[in-house]
C-alpha cells in the first residue's frame, strides 16, 4: 500500500514580500526596514598613535552589539586625524547608542573607566557637538582619589587624572542626542554561504565610509537575526524562523527554495538620514557584486510597521 | 569709522571712562556722549571737557587716540566689542570685562582685568600690581579670558585667580599666583618670591624657578598632555600672536602644600 504524503505534509508557508526590482541578478524585496529611536552619544579617543588608540577603542565597544543584551550598542565610526583632535594625537571616534540617556550613562561610565582609562596612553573627549551631555567624567575621574584636578578651555572643562604611565585626561561631558536611530537593517539572502559572508564583508567596508553610523555586530554582520520574545520566560529575543533556512518548510518562512543562508547588516546612526544614506551604500555594494557571487536577493527586517518610528524602504534606497 | 576719543590736554584729575564702552554708547549720540560724567572730583568733568569726539559707535569699537595714566576704569565691564587705547591707562582697566578686545598701546597701573571673566586683555607696555587680582571686598580675581602683557607686570599677580590665562613675557613680580584657585599664569622671563603662595589648584608656567617655597614639591619631568590641548585651544583663539606654549618635558613642582597642595609649577626643561 502506498502512503499518501500530501495527507500529512503541511502546505508551505512563504510569506514572502513583492519583489521591487531585479538588478545584476539580484532581487530587492519591496519591504522596509523598522527601526527605533535611541539614545547616543561619541567620543573621541586618541593615544600616542593609531593602533593604541583603535585598541582602547575595540577594547571599549567589546560586548555592544544589541541592546537587548550588552546594555548598549557601540562601534568604531571612523578614525580621527592627529591634527583634528584636541591633543593633535591620532584618534578614534566611537558612538554609543542606548534606550535612553539613564540607560546610556552607566554604560559610558563603565566602559570608558575599565576600558579606555585603562589603556596605555589614552585620553577621552566628546566627539559630539550637541547641547545635550552625558556625564562623561563622572565615574573615571574619582580613579584619581582626590589627585584629579579640572582645566575649563572655553565651554569644555577637561580632568587630569594621575596613572601610572602620566595622565589620563577625560572631558568633563559627551553630547548626548535623543533623536538617533537605531535598528537600520538589510537581510542579504544567498545561495552560497561563503560567497554571501564575502559580499556583506564588501559591504560593510562601504558602508564604514558613511559618518556618523556604526554597525554594531561583529564585523558589522549579523547570523542571528531575532524576532521579539521566545516560548521561554526570560527571553527577550529568540530565533527568527521567517529568515532560517533550515526551518524554511517547517515554518511561516520568508524564504524560498534558493535560500541557504541569510546573513543581516544593522545600522545605528546618529540621524535618520545617516542610516538611510548607509543602508543605501551597502544595497548598492550588494547589486554590484552581483548574483555571481551568490547572493540573490535582499530583504529586510521589520515588524509590521507598528513598532519603529522609522521606515526605511528598500525601493526607495535603489534612487 | 570708531568712536575716537582724542585728548584735548593732560587730565588734571583722575578720570573714570568706565561709561565709556561699546554696549554702553550703543545708539546714544554724539552729543549725549559729550555729556557723561567722567570726572571723579566736586566739579564734575564731562567727555566733552576732555576729549574731542569724532566717528561713531556703531560698528562697535572705540578708540581712545592717546593715553594717561590719569585714566582708570578703561573698558571696565567691557562685554562686547573693541576698545584700543594709543597710550597709558591708569587703575582698573578692564576690570570684571566679561567679553570683547581691550588693547592699551601703553602701560597699565593696577588691578589690570581684576575679577575679569572673559575677553582678550592686551597691554603692550608694562602692568602694575595686583594683575586680575580681586579688588578690596571682592571674592575672586580672574574668572577666564585672556590676559597678553608684552612687558612686565608687578606684585601679586593672578592672586585668587580661578581661570583663563594671564601671559607675561617680561618679568612678574613677587608672591604671584597667591591663593590661586585655577587657571594659568605664565611667564616667558621669571617671577620674584613667593610664587604660588597658598595656591590651591592652577598652573603656573616659568622658564626658572630658583627658590621654589618650601611647600612646593619637585614632583620630577613630565610631558603632560593638557599642555598640548592648552595650546591647541588658544592656538585656535589667537593664532600666532601668541607664543607656543611649552609641550615637551617639564619639571613639575606640586603644592602649595601649605595649602590643599593641587596646583603645580611647570618650569619647562631645555
Amino acid at each position: 500500500m502506498s502512503l499518501d504524503l500530501t495527507d500529512i505534509m503541511t502546505e508551505p508557508k512563504s510569506h514572502r514580500p513583492e519583489t521591487a526590482a531585479t538588478i545584476n541578478g539580484v532581487t530587492i524585496d519591496d519591504t522596509f526596514a523598522e527601526a527605533f529611536g535611541m539614545s547616543a552619544t561619541g567620543l573621541i579617543i586618541t593615544a600616542d598613535s593609531q593602533r593604541w588608540a583603535r585598541q582602547a577603542a575595540i577594547t571599549m565597544t567589546g560586548f555592544g552589539t544589541s541592546v537587548i543584551g550588552c546594555g548598549a550598542e557601540c562601534g568604531i565610526d571612523h578614525d580621527v586625524p592627529a591634527d583634528e583632535t584636541p591633543d593633535g594625537r591620532p584618534g578614534v571616534r566611537v558612538l554609543l547608542f542606548g534606550f535612553s540617556p539613564d540607560a546610556l550613562e552607566p554604560q559610558l561610565k563603565n566602559r570608558v573607566g575599565q576600558c579606555v582609562l585603562t589603556s596605555p596612553g589614552s585620553a577621552c573627549f566628546n566627539g559630539l557637538a550637541s547641547e545635550q551631555t552625558l556625564a562623561l567624567s563622572a565615574g573615571p575621574r574619582f580613579f584619581g582619589d582626590g589627585w584629579q584636578t579640572a582645566r575649563k578651555l572655553g565651554d569644555r572643562r577637561f580632568w587630569r587624572v594621575p596613572v601610572m604611565d602620566g595622565e589620563f585626561i577625560i572631558e568633563d561631558t559627551s553630547g548626548l542626542t535623543t533623536d538617533a536611530v537605531g535598528g537600520g537593517n538589510l537581510l542579504i539572502i544567498g545561495t552560497d554561504r561563503v560567497g554571501l559572508l564575502e559580499t556583506c564583508e564588501r559591504a560593510v567596508e562601504a558602508m564604514s565610509s558613511v559618518k556618523d553610523c556604526i554597525m554594531p555586530f561583529p564585523g558589522g554582520i549579523v547570523r542571528s537575526g531575532s524576532k521579539v520574545g521566545s516560548k521561554y520566560a526570560g527571553a527577550m529575543a529568540s530565533t527568527n524562523e521567517a529568515f532560517s533556512p533550515t526551518l524554511r518548510g517547517a515554518s511561516q518562512t520568508q524564504l524560498d527554495d534558493k535560500s541557504v543562508a541569510v546573513l543581516e547588516i544593522v545600522i545605528d546612526g546618529l540621524t535618520a538620514s545617516a542610516v538611510a544614506e548607509t543602508m543605501k551604500v551597502g544595497l548598492k555594494t550588494i547589486i554590484d557584486e552581483g548574483a555571481e557571487r551568490g547572493v540573490y536577493r535582499v530583504s529586510a527586517g521589520n515588524y509590521g510597521g507598528n513598532l519603529g518610528q522609522h521606515h526605511f524602504h528598500l525601493k526607495e534606497l535603489l534612487n | 569709522m570708531a568712536l575716537t576719543l582724542t585728548p584735548k590736554a593732560d587730565a588734571t584729575e583722575r578720570l573714570d571712562l568706565s561709561p565709556l564702552t561699546p554696549s554702553k554708547l550703543q545708539g546714544t549720540a554724539t552729543a549725549d556722549i559729550a555729556n557723561l560724567t567722567i570726572g571723579c572730583g566736586l566739579h564734575p568733568v564731562m567727555v566733552g571737557d576732555v576729549f574731542a569726539i569724532s566717528g561713531d559707535i556703531s560698528d562697535g569699537e572705540i578708540v581712545i587716540a592717546g593715553g594717561s595714566n590719569r585714566y582708570d576704569n578703561v573698558g571696565a565691564k567691557l562685554n562686547a566689542g573693541t576698545i584700543r587705547v594709543d597710550g597709558d591707562v591708569g587703575h582698573f582697566a578692564g576690570t570684571e570685562m566679561s567679553g570683547g578686545n581691550l588693547l592699551i598701546e601703553g602701560n597699565a597701573r593696577h588691578h589690570l582685568g581684576s575679577s575679569m571673566s572673559d575677553g582678550l586683555l592686551t597691554v603692550k607696555g608694562n602692568v602694575g600690581d595686583r594683575l586680575g587680582a580681586p579688588r578690596p571686598g571682592v571674592r575672586d580675581g580672574i574668572a577666564g579670558g585672556i590676559v597678553i602683557v608684552e612687558g612686565t607686570a608687578g606684585h601679586d599677580c593672578g592672586e585668587r585667580q580661578r581661570r583663563g590665562l594671564v601671559l607675561i613675557k617680561g618679568q612678574v613680580g613677587d608672591y604671584s599666583g597667591g591663593r590661586m584657585l585655577g587657571g594659568t599664569i605664565w611667564s616667558l622671563t621669571g617671577f620674584g618670591r613667593g610664587l604660588g603662595v597658598q595656591m590651591r589648584r592652577g598652573t603656573i608656567i616659568t622658564p626658572k624657578l630658583e627658590a621654589p617655597l618650601s611647600t612646593f614639591l619637585d614632583c620630577g619631568i613630565h610631558t603632560l598632555g593638557i599642555l598640548d590641548i592648552m595650546s591647541r585651544h588658544y592656538a585656535s583663539i589667537l593664532g600666532d600672536t601668541l607664543p607656543a606654549l611649552p609641550t615637551g618635558p617639564v619639571r613639575r613642582f606640586a603644592g602649595d602644600m601649605a595649602s590643599i597642595g593641587r596646583g603645580e609649577i611647570l618650569v619647562p626643561i631645555g
